[in-house]
């Protein structure tokens, strides 16, 4: 019995000795032991029906099945075991049919004076005596008998290799006698004569017995068990055995019995009456072999040694632990975005399109530009579809969240992603944009030149964050999208820049200062020498600066002039001569007069000696500088952004 | 839900350490060879300085030098990790740990008959052995006058050996049978859950209903507990074949197989949850193909073989729902017939590859359908299945995957049925680690075909002291229908 039984063993085992310990305890005019009676055999049946015959150990104090004990600890059940143990009986067993009557006579007898009870010839003989057929014990003492082989056996407990031994020569005598006229079955007999709750136990048995023969003994039981006597009778009682035989043992029976009288397995079979479950299954394993190992692929020989060698082998797994590194569920979504948009071609449906969702933002996220991209073209296609346009929209919003573009910004390793990354960042709209201009501003040098032309695709939108910022009181988001402007390579960025000159914030017009002097051409120039006449000297003295810095040489007639311009600079050294080291960086020689004039000049302040110094110096700079087309400001150009 | 995954959280509080348990307890012991070379060393230096301690008065300075060298060589062993190190001597072959040494136990045969005859067959050493107990132990050995391990024990502790304790072993490991026996009831009870689960699942999907993983859930969750307590009992869960169920008890046996393999590559306790479902869920596609499609005995027609394959999209799009924990259930019954080289089907992208778990199931997937019994097909003998699969590295399976399968597999895994070379037939109820080749085996039936009352627990790694070659070895592995064995679950 499988262990899942032995609950429903133990409810009826709990009933029955219920009912015993009612008929104990109540005068027999109550109608408690009746009633107890009847619940155990309306219940006991339907266990027994369910489980098959149910087999009880019966130990000194308790009972077991399978080897484990059941309703241990329950006095009832204790009392019982005692009860029956003091009858010497050693094996209680219930088969399905029992009725009320039985168990009132099979509660009687077993609460009987003991003594008395084995004196009458036992439990077993006054049950079978008294008509109980499904209530059956097995005392512990061999069963008395004056008769000789098998059926001086009690089947249900005496050792298998006796029984084995037995019924060997019971099929030996059916075969001797078969071939002299009528056969004569002791199994049969054997078992007839035992009451009905023992005989499919003396069954199971007697085909476990044969399975402690020898496979020789046990092919010839099969063979002339199989004999017919004269009046065409086949040892039905050893077929009734072999009948319930484990499946697999009686198919290999019969297979090597088959091909010894050249005959079909299936054939010697269906001599045998056997249940359907068990029919099927010998069928099947009698069933040809279809497809061979060769056709499944199964290698011609097999090197035992040289697999264990090579799997016992210390390798180089290193590929492995990889995979395994990246195994975790939380990296898989771009596979499953795969398997979800692959999906959707077969199942367009709300459903797909979330799990699509779901997938979406990750994958985009861990830098899955591909699978990504695919996704968006498959949404595109599905939100056509007037069912899905709703889930489709909910799908593209799932990428608008700052995180996700901010990781997918991060994300490229080389043009064809950054370009997917562009798609993806144009879809979000505004806050694309405004990811894109603060990632491009912290992004380092590889970053940029990959993003570069994301920003630059995104131009109108990232001059729209611009233009909002500067509106906007965050002084900082302002810098930052003022910063990023120069590598547009858009004519209407310096429009901005001009604009965020006049910002109230200083460091955004020291940002617009800078970015002016990054953008390339005329106009930015052109506003970077305006940016000299700045109401804020900051503003306009890094305005000198810069112009320095980038050589921007179209400034020099504005600085020229300023420097001349006494009256403005008359009470401010400083911006003097800031425009005098400008010059001297730009190497313009259009300024060497003004310079050579202010070298000249006599001075006596300390201030005047100062930038009389320094225009001497400049004069030398300049003059030692090759003169040379301005390439190295036109290579500046290209990489903006980078002053500090 | 979220009750439930708590609760399982809180069952696996530490998955990395129960993942980490598994592991060990799926490793051999000396894994590597310099780490086979120093146990190997600790055998070889205790023979030279029991011989030398027999040629040369204890004083000598080779005698004295041999035991530092004992010594030493405990300490290296000691320090590859080791809390203790034990050399066992069962049935007249050495062990260290768990670990046979064949040759060793022919070439030290004086070592381990003096042991023998002083009443022990186990040494402890601990991590404060030094020359000190190597010395008494040496002498221990010599002494003739002790016959029993009492007074070998006795004869340590007179000599201050506190570093090195000797015991007499019947067994090579003291396996507790009721912790063993209860630990596969448990497990096949999970077993059956996970079969009942499995059931209502397929059941809601053919209905076109969403189903609840939760009970999938649970039954992973117990599982992985059972594995991580008891490995083998759930292992040998996978040789319990239902013919009439195929479907469910394959689903089951897969997952358990996946388990085993993620478990021992090192899966966090997340992965494998994630896995474990994914297991078990992989082929439910397969509701959605006709019956007479998919049971159908003889060849597919090409039309029927296109059908059939799209249950791998159609397994995704039932489990596109089910992303309570994560999407990756979709992901494998999609990926699961790619294979490694990425020539099977459905067609994958560019530069895709198949996911790891994808190559898990995929690999046990082909390892359990081979050793079952089908309508089209007997079933293949467990080592035959386990050469196509190393036929079919690189190109179905991950090559490194296929090596870490047999590995913990064994040649002749749990439940293979082998004939062994006295011509008893015996069912194989755990691998040796250590020895693919030589698992530990309960013989069911004799030569003659008998089936014996108690099945005889043989370690087929023991070796004749005579011959140097193994006591019993396996002739062949057999169906085990053929052998006229049933239900092989019931012997392991």
């Amino acid at each position: 019995m499988e262990a899942e039984g032995h609950p429903r063993a133990e409810e009826a085992l709990r009933l029955l000795a219920a009912a015993a310990n009612s008929a104990r305890l109540y005068p027999p005019s109550s109608t408690l032991p009746l009633e107890a009676a009847e619940r155990f055999a309306r219940r006991g049946n339907e266990i027994a029906e369910s489980l098959g015959p149910i087999r009880y150990i019966v130990e000194p104090h308790g009972f077991t099945v399978s080897d484990e004990p059941v309703a241990a600890g329950l006095s009832q059940v204790t009392q019982f075991a005692e009860t029956l143990h003091a009858l010497q009986v050693g094996q209680l067993i219930l088969v399905p049919g029992i009725t009320s009557r039985e168990t009132v006579s099979f509660v009687a007898t077993v609460l009987a004076d003991p003594l008395l009870v084995r004196r009458a010839g036992g439990a077993r003989s006054r049950l079978v005596l008294v008509g109980v057929e499904h209530l059956a014990v097995v005392e512990v003492t061999l069963r008395a008998s004056d008769e000789g082989g098998l059926l001086g056996l009690d089947l249900t407990c005496a050792p298998l290799g006796d029984i084995g031994h037995e019924t060997d020569a019971a099929v030996v005598r059916w075969h001797r006698t078969a071939q002299d006229g009528r056969g004569e079955d002791d199994i049969a007999t054997a078992v007839a004569r035992l009451e009905q709750a023992t005989r499919e136990v003396a069954l199971s048995r007697l085909a476990e017995s044969i399975m402690r023969l020898d496979e020789a003994t046990r092919i010839r039981v099969l063979a002339w068990s199989l004999e017919a006597d004269r009046d065409g009778r086949r040892m039905e009682g050893m077929l009734d055995v072999l009948a319930r035989m484990r499946p697999a043992a009686l198919a290999r029976l019969l297979t090597i019995v088959a091909a010894r009288v050249s005959t079909d397995p299936s054939h010697l079979a269906r001599a045998i009456e056997l249940p359907p479950e068990m029919a099927r299954e010998i069928g099947r394993l009698l069933a040809a072999p279809g497809r061979t190992d060769a056709e499944s692929g199964v290698p011609p020989a097999i090197d035992h040694r040289a697999i264990a060698r090579e799997a016992s082998a210390t390798s180089d797994s290193h590929g492995l632990a990889q995979q395994v590194a990246v195994a975790a569920p939380a990296l898989a979504s771009p596979k499953a975005l795969t398997a979800a948009v692959a999906v959707s071609r077969r199942h367009p449906e709300v459903e797909t399109v979330r799990a699509i969702a779901t997938a979406l933002p990750q994958s985009a996220r861990d830098g899955a530009f591909e699978p990504t991209r695919e996704a968006l073209r498959r949404l595109d296609e599905l939100t056509t579809d007037p069912a899905l346009t709703e889930s489709v929209a909910a799908a593209r919003s799932t990428l608008a969240d700052g995180r996700v573009l901010a990781d997918v910004c991060r994300a490229p390793m080389r043009d064809s992603d950054a370009a997917i990354a562009g798609e993806i960042l144009s879809a979000a709209g505004t806050t694309g944009a405004e990811v894109l201009v603060n990632f491009y501003d912290r992004a380092d040098d590889e970053q940029r030149s990959l993003m570069r032309p994301v920003l630059r695709g995104l131009s109108e939108a990232v001059l729209g964050v611009a233009n909002r910022r500067l509106r906007g009181k965050d002084a900082l988001a302002a810098v930052v999208a003022v910063r990023t402007l120069p590598a547009l390579g858009d004519r209407r960025a310096v429009n901005v820049l001009h604009d965020a000159l006049q910002d109230v914030h200083t460091e955004v017009r020291l940002a617009a200062v800078r970015a002016l002097a990054d953008t390339p051409g005329p106009d930015a120039r052109h506003a970077l020498a305006q940016a000299l006449n700045h109401w804020d000297p900051e503003t306009q003295r890094l305005a000198i600066r810069e112009i320095g810095r980038v050589r921007a040489t179209e400034a020099v007639p504005a600085m020229v002039r300023a420097l001349e311009d006494i009256n403005l600079f008359r009470r401010n050294h400083y911006l003097r001569k800031e425009i005098v080291r400008s010059l001297a960086q730009v190497g313009a020689a259009d300024a060497l007069p003004v310079l050579r004039r202010l070298a000249g000049r006599f001075a006596i302040r300390r201030q005047s000696k100062e930038l009389q110094l320094l225009a001497q110096r400049a004069i030398l700079t300049i003059e030692q500088r090759p003169r040379k087309p301005d390439t190295d400001q036109e290579q500046r150009h290209g990489e903006p952004g980078r002053a500090s | 839900m979220q009750d439930s995954t708590v609760a399982t959280n809180e069952r696996l509080a530490q998955p990395e350490e129960t993942a980490a348990e598994v592991h060990a307890l799926s490793q051999v012991t000396f894994a590597t060879a310099e780490k086979l070379a120093l146990a190997k060393d600790l055998v070889r230096t205790f023979a030279v300085a029991h011989t030398n301690a027999a040629l040369y008065p204890t004083t000598h300075p080779t005698a004295a030098q041999s035991i530092a060298d004992a010594a030493a060589a405990v300490a290296r062993v000691i320090g590859l990790g080791f809390p203790s190190v034990t050399v066992n001597i069962y049935k007249g072959t050495l062990f260290v740990e768990n670990q046979v040494f064949p040759e060793e136990s022919v070439t030290y045969r004086r070592l381990i008959e003096d042991a023998l005859a002083r009443g022990i067959s186990a040494m402890t050493f601990s991590p404060v052995f030094g020359s000190r107990d190597a010395n008494a132990l040496i002498d221990l050995l010599a002494d003739t006058r002790i016959h029993d391990v009492e007074s070998a024990a006795v004869f340590l502790e007179q000599r201050g050996a506190a570093g090195i304790s000797v015991a007499e072993t019947t067994t090579l490991e003291s396996e507790d049978e009721a912790r063993g026996r209860e630990a596969k009831a448990a497990a096949r009870e999970t077993y059956d859950q996970g079969l009942a689960a499995m059931r209502d699942v397929e059941t809601q999907a053919k209905l076109g209903k969403i189903f609840d993983v939760d009970p999938l859930q649970r039954v992973v969750s117990a599982l992985l507990d059972s594995l991580f307590r008891e490995p083998a009992a759930v292992l040998g869960l996978t040789a319990i074949k239902d013919h009439d169920d195929y479907t469910l008890n394959h689903s089951i046996n897969v997952c358990i197989l996946a388990l085993s393999l993620g478990a021992t590559l090192g899966l966090d306790g997340e992965s494998l949850h994630s896995l474990g479902l994914s297991a078990l869920l992989y082929d439910l596609g397969k509701v959605r193909i006709p019956g007479d499609i998919l049971n159908k005995q003889g060849p597919l027609t090409t039309e029927e073989w296109q059908i059939v394959k799209t249950h791998a999209e159609e397994g995704a799009d039932l489990l596109k729902r089910i992303q309570l924990v994560d999407q990756m259930p979709m992901v494998v019954a999609y990926e699961h017939h790619q294979r490694h080289d990425l020539q099977g089907y459905p067609e994958p992208a560019t530069g895709q590859v198949q996911h790891l778990f994808s190559k898990i199931v995929a690999l046990c997937d082909a390892y359990d359908a081979m050793t079952t019994h089908r309508p089209f097909r007997r079933e293949i003998r467990p080592d035959k299945a386990l050469a196509v699969l190393m036929q079919g590295r690189g190109k179905a399976y991950d090559p490194d995957l296929v090596k870490t399968f047999v590995a913990i597999l064994g040649i002749y895994p749990m439940g293979a049925v082998v004939v062994l070379d006295d011509y008893s037939t015996a069912v194989v109820y755990r691998v040796n680690n250590d020895d693919l080749l030589h698992p530990r085996v309960k013989v069911l039936i004799d030569k003659d075909g008998a089936w014996l009352d108690d099945p005889e627990m043989v370690d087929l790694r023991l070796i004749d002291p005579a011959s140097g070659n193994a006591l019993r070895s396996i002739v062949e592995c057999v169906p085990a229908a053929d052998a006229g064995v049933d239900d092989v679950w019931e012997y392991l």
